[in-house]
Order: C-alpha cells, then structure tokens, then sequence
C-alpha cells in the first residue's frame, strides 16, 4: 500500500509475475501503475506491505534487487545540455553489469539513433527521441528484469514496431517483463498476462488468452425484411445492442449458440461474429461493470 | 569511493567544472588586483591619511581591527573577507549542494537511482564537489594572493607571512563547508532546486545580516551565535591572533552535522 496523505495511491496489490513473462500492467491515468513501479525501484517506500524482485527485497535488498533492472521512466529526465552519448555513458558506468559498446551500438542502430543524434545535447532532442535513448538505456546491460512505465508513447509507428522487436528478442533470451500501459492493441500484442489495476486496487489478473475468453462477442444480425423487435425473455448471456427494423447488435457471453436458438424462425440474411478483444474486456472494468 | 560514487563525481564535475574554474580564476585575479592596490596605497601613504580622519569614537568602536584593515594584510586579506565575494561564494556552494534537488525534479535521480546505486553515494558525490570545488576556489585565490606578494609585495620585513594567507584560505574553506552541508541538508529534502538553493540563500543573507548587527548592537549577539559567520573573522588573524580551533570546529562540526542530517534524510524519503 502506498499513501501520499489522504491519497492512498495503491491500496490493495498482490500479484506475482513469473520469470520469463511480459506482464502488462493496466489502468487508467492516475491508478497507481507509475506508483507502483516506482515503489520497486525504491524510489517511493510502501506505507505497508513489500515486494520482491528475483528473490530480493525490493526495500531491505534493494541494491541487489536493482542490479537485475533495466527500467523505462514514463517522464524521461536526462540533463538537456548532456549528449546523448553521454548520457548512456554514465548510465553505463552505474549499471553493475558491463556495458558492452557492440550492444549498445545494436541497441542504437534498432532505434534509429545515429552517431550525429547520439553526439547532440539532450535538449535538441524529440520526446521520442528522449525515449529511444531511454529504452536503449533500458536494455543496455542486458538486465533479466525490465520495468518500462508506457514505453510506446510519443514513439512513432516505426519505432513502436522495433521496440516491439527489441521486446521480444528480450523474451526470447527468458527476460521479465514488467510493462505498463493504457495502450491496450499494444498490451493484447505483446504480454502474456496482464493485470488491471483502477483506483489502487488489482481488479483482475489473467493470462491475455483466457482474458479474451472471458470477452464478450458483438454479434450483428441483418434480415432479409423488417421484424418486430427481440423477444423479451433472451438468455441472460445475451445483452441488447442496437436494434433496428432489419437489423440487431447484441453482445454474446461465452459461447453464441442462445443467439442462433433465438433466431428460430427469423427471416436471417447474415449473422456477422466479432472476435473478443481485450479492449471490451478492460473497458468494461475500467467503466466498472464487472 | 565505490564505483557508482565515482562515476556520479565525475559526471558531476564535469557539470560545475565551469563555473568553479570561472569563479576560482576570477577571484585569484582579484587577490592580484588587490595586492596591487595595496601597495599604492602604501606607496602613498593613504594608510596613514585614511586613519587619521576617522573619529576617535569610530576608532574605538572597532578597536584593533580597523586599523589592521587600513594596513597591506587588510587590503591584501579582503577578498577572503569581503561581503561580495562571502556571497558568491556562498551561492556557488548552495549551486553545487543543491544538485541532488534538481535531479529530483527533472527525474534523473529515478535514472541514477533505477539502478543498483546506493542513495547515499549520491550524498557522498555532492559532498566530495562541495569539498573539491570549494578548496580550488580558495586555493586559487591563495595562489593569486601568492603571486600578487610575489609581484608587488612590500619589503620582506612588513611582508604579511605565507602561514597568514594560508590560515585565511582555510577559515573561508571552513564557512564554506558550514554552508554546504546545510545547503545539502536542505537540498536532500526538497523537491525542487528552486526552492531549495532559495532557502539556502535566504538563510545565508538573513545569518549574515545578523552577525553584522551584532557587531553593532549588543541585543542582536546572542542571535549571532546561531549565524556561521560569527565563527569566521579573519581580521582577527590579519591583526595576529591565532587559528580559533573553537570557531574552526564549530563550523566543520555544523557542516559535518548537516551532511550527515542530509544522508538520512535522503536515505527516508520518497524520491
């Protein structure tokens, strides 16, 4: 739990993230996902309760447990008169891990930042600019755990599919990934588990697959001529849309067969299934439906 | 040091490194100017005229240490003395002990201290540029004071002694490490530079301004004893006292309480 006076920030958090995930961390501005990764890092203190990374404290060992980090800060703060190359030199020097130069290098050239950008003062820079150089900082000593506080924004579309990459090579040599978004397209692409945090409080946790199961599925129904109206007793898994004279939207939970039952007799011309998205399924939280 | 302490200093250093070398030669230049000044004066005899038109009453008011300033070793002693540069040098301290405050602010403490680097190496950095960046300003104004005898300095017999310029070099060093260490103190707990280095600066001009009024009104003398300039008088030493150990560890003993004040609460709170 944190609180900042009256503010309780986090109030009720207890999940765990499994080596070798991408945890996608959810929740509307102000839910305490910043919060929360800042009292990892150590730089906010838990009014109560700990945390844990790799088997360390996150406050009592918190040295050791930030040895493991790369960590992405939603504000980026590097020094404006600093260079680029600068800036990820001293970085660098106060990761544990050695910085190899070919590594960095790599990093810089999937970012796109060349020697002219690297050789430039920070204050010249883009936001965008600022967090490809913060994400190259991120990634640079090969940290097993990443903590990226919604690394995507302000990067163009190009750049937000090489950080997707940069990503899923990290997953691929077994690094965790701790990732907060609001970005959901991005969040459903990339993370195998997610948890949603609104108001401080962890109001689902779920691996993104049965999170899309749990979906609801728009189904839109087009007749061949006009039709009254829905018969009032639906299945309760049914949810009325829209409803037109030739045409009904409703919204199926778990499987559609009630709806085709319910369509017994109906002049039906074409019956149109949208897949799931983790988007209904979030949006419904965060409106507090569920 | 540890690594991490040592990155930080040298990352740091290459931040103040131009305005403590701006200050240090602009204020070595100045001991220079002074001894060229006062051997003019001397040379003219204007020592002797200036203390002859002061009243009796005014004389008497300042005792021993008016005439010391009307002498080559006052003129000489000014710039470790004088309000003006007491300030700036003052502000160049709060400048550097204030930087823990603004990297708060613009998020580069969250970058620094993301990773596995104690809170306290970013103390100890600010401390060692304190120190180091202080001591060359003093030193360089030593060296011009040096170079200035050496180019225009009276006669060997009322030569003031090299021990004399050292003394003054390490008593300004000493308020200038009071300072840092309660600049420190209330930079480790701000959240803004702003605010900070303007505390600071209010407390060393309304401290300063009481150590001046004590030395005109008695009432004003018990509050001096809470300025760190009541511990600094270098005319003492131009007229031929000793080192005061007392007032020389009163002031390292409140830089050195302050900084550790400044660890801890650096160490506790929330960044």
């Amino acid at each position: 739990m944190k609180r900042f006076g009256r503010l309780v920030a986090v109030r009720a958090l207890d999940l765990q993230v499994e080596p070798g995930q991408v945890f996608g961390f959810l929740g509307q501005n102000g839910a305490g996902k910043t919060t929360t990764i800042r009292m990892l890092l150590d730089l906010l203190r838990p009014t109560a309760g700990r945390a844990e990374i790799l088997g360390h404290d996150c406050q009592a060992d918190g040295l050791a447990a930030r040895a493991l980090v790369g960590y992405m800060p939603g504000e980026i703060g590097f020094y404006r008169d600093m260079t680029g190359r600068r800036a990820l030199g001293v970085l660098a020097e106060l990761a544990r891990g050695a910085v190899r130069a070919d590594r960095q290098r790599e990093l810089c050239e999937r970012m796109a930042l060349d020697d002219a950008d690297l050789d430039r003062p920070i204050r010249e820079y883009s936001t965008g600019m600022k967090r490809k150089l913060a994400a190259v900082a991120a990634f640079q000593h090969d940290p097993p755990v990443l903590l990226l506080d919604e690394p995507t924004e302000g990067l163009d579309p190009l750049m937000q599919e090489a950080f997707y990459e940069l990503l899923a090579d990290a997953r691929a040599g077994g690094t965790t990934v701790f990732l907060s978004s609001h970005v959901l397209s991005e969040v459903d692409r990339v993370c195998d588990r997610i948890g949603l945090l609104r108001a401080g409080e962890l109001v689902l946790t779920a691996p993104i697959g049965e999170v899309r199961r749990t979906a609801p599925r728009l189904v839109r129904v087009t007749f061949r001529r006009p039709v009254a109206g829905p018969p009032s007793a639906w299945p309760p898994s049914i949810e009325i849309v829209e409803v037109a004279a030739a045409r009904w939207i409703v919204r199926a939970y778990g499987s559609i067969g009630p709806v085709v039952e319910s369509l017994g007799g109906l002049p039906v011309a074409d019956l149109e299934v949208r897949e799931p998205r983790l988007e209904d399924v979030v949006m419904a939280y965060y409106r507090g439906q569920q | 040091m540890t690594r991490e302490t040592a990155a930080l200093v040298r990352h740091s250093a290459r931040r103040f490194r131009a305005p403590v070398a701006i200050a240090a030669a602009a204020l070595g230049a100045f001991q220079v100017l002074l001894c060229l000044a006062a051997r003019e004066l001397q040379r003219e005899g204007m020592f002797q005229q200036i203390l002859g038109l002061i009243p009796p009453f005014a004389r008497e008011l300042f005792g021993p240490v008016l005439v010391s300033m009307m002498s080559f070793p006052g003129i000489m002693a000014l710039g470790y003395y004088h309000v003006a540069i007491v300030a700036v040098l003052v502000g160049l301290v709060i400048a550097i002990a204030t930087e823990p405050a603004g990297e708060v602010e613009t998020g580069f403490a969250d970058l620094v201290l993301a990773r596995a680097v104690p809170r306290g190496a970013v103390m100890t950095r600010s401390i060692v540029l304190l120190a180091g960046g202080a001591a060359c300003v003093v030193a360089a104004m030593a060296v011009g004071t040096f170079f200035g005898l050496w180019l225009v300095g009276p006669a060997e017999a009322s030569k003031p002694a090299s021990s004399l310029v050292w003394k003054l070099a390490f008593s300004l060093w000493c308020v200038l490490a009071c300072w840092g260490g309660v600049s420190l103190a209330i930079g480790a707990a701000a959240r803004r530079r702003a605010v900070a280095a303007s505390m600071a600066g209010s407390a060393a001009a309304a401290l300063m301004l009481v150590d001046y009024l004590a030395r005109f009104w008695k009432p004003a003398r018990g509050a001096a004893r809470l300025s760190p300039f009541h511990y600094y008088n270098p005319l003492d030493l131009v007229i031929g006292k000793p080192l005061p150990l007392g007032d020389i560890a009163v002031l390292l003993g409140t830089g050195a309480a302050t900084a550790a004040l400044a660890y801890l609460v650096f160490a506790r709170r929330d960044l």
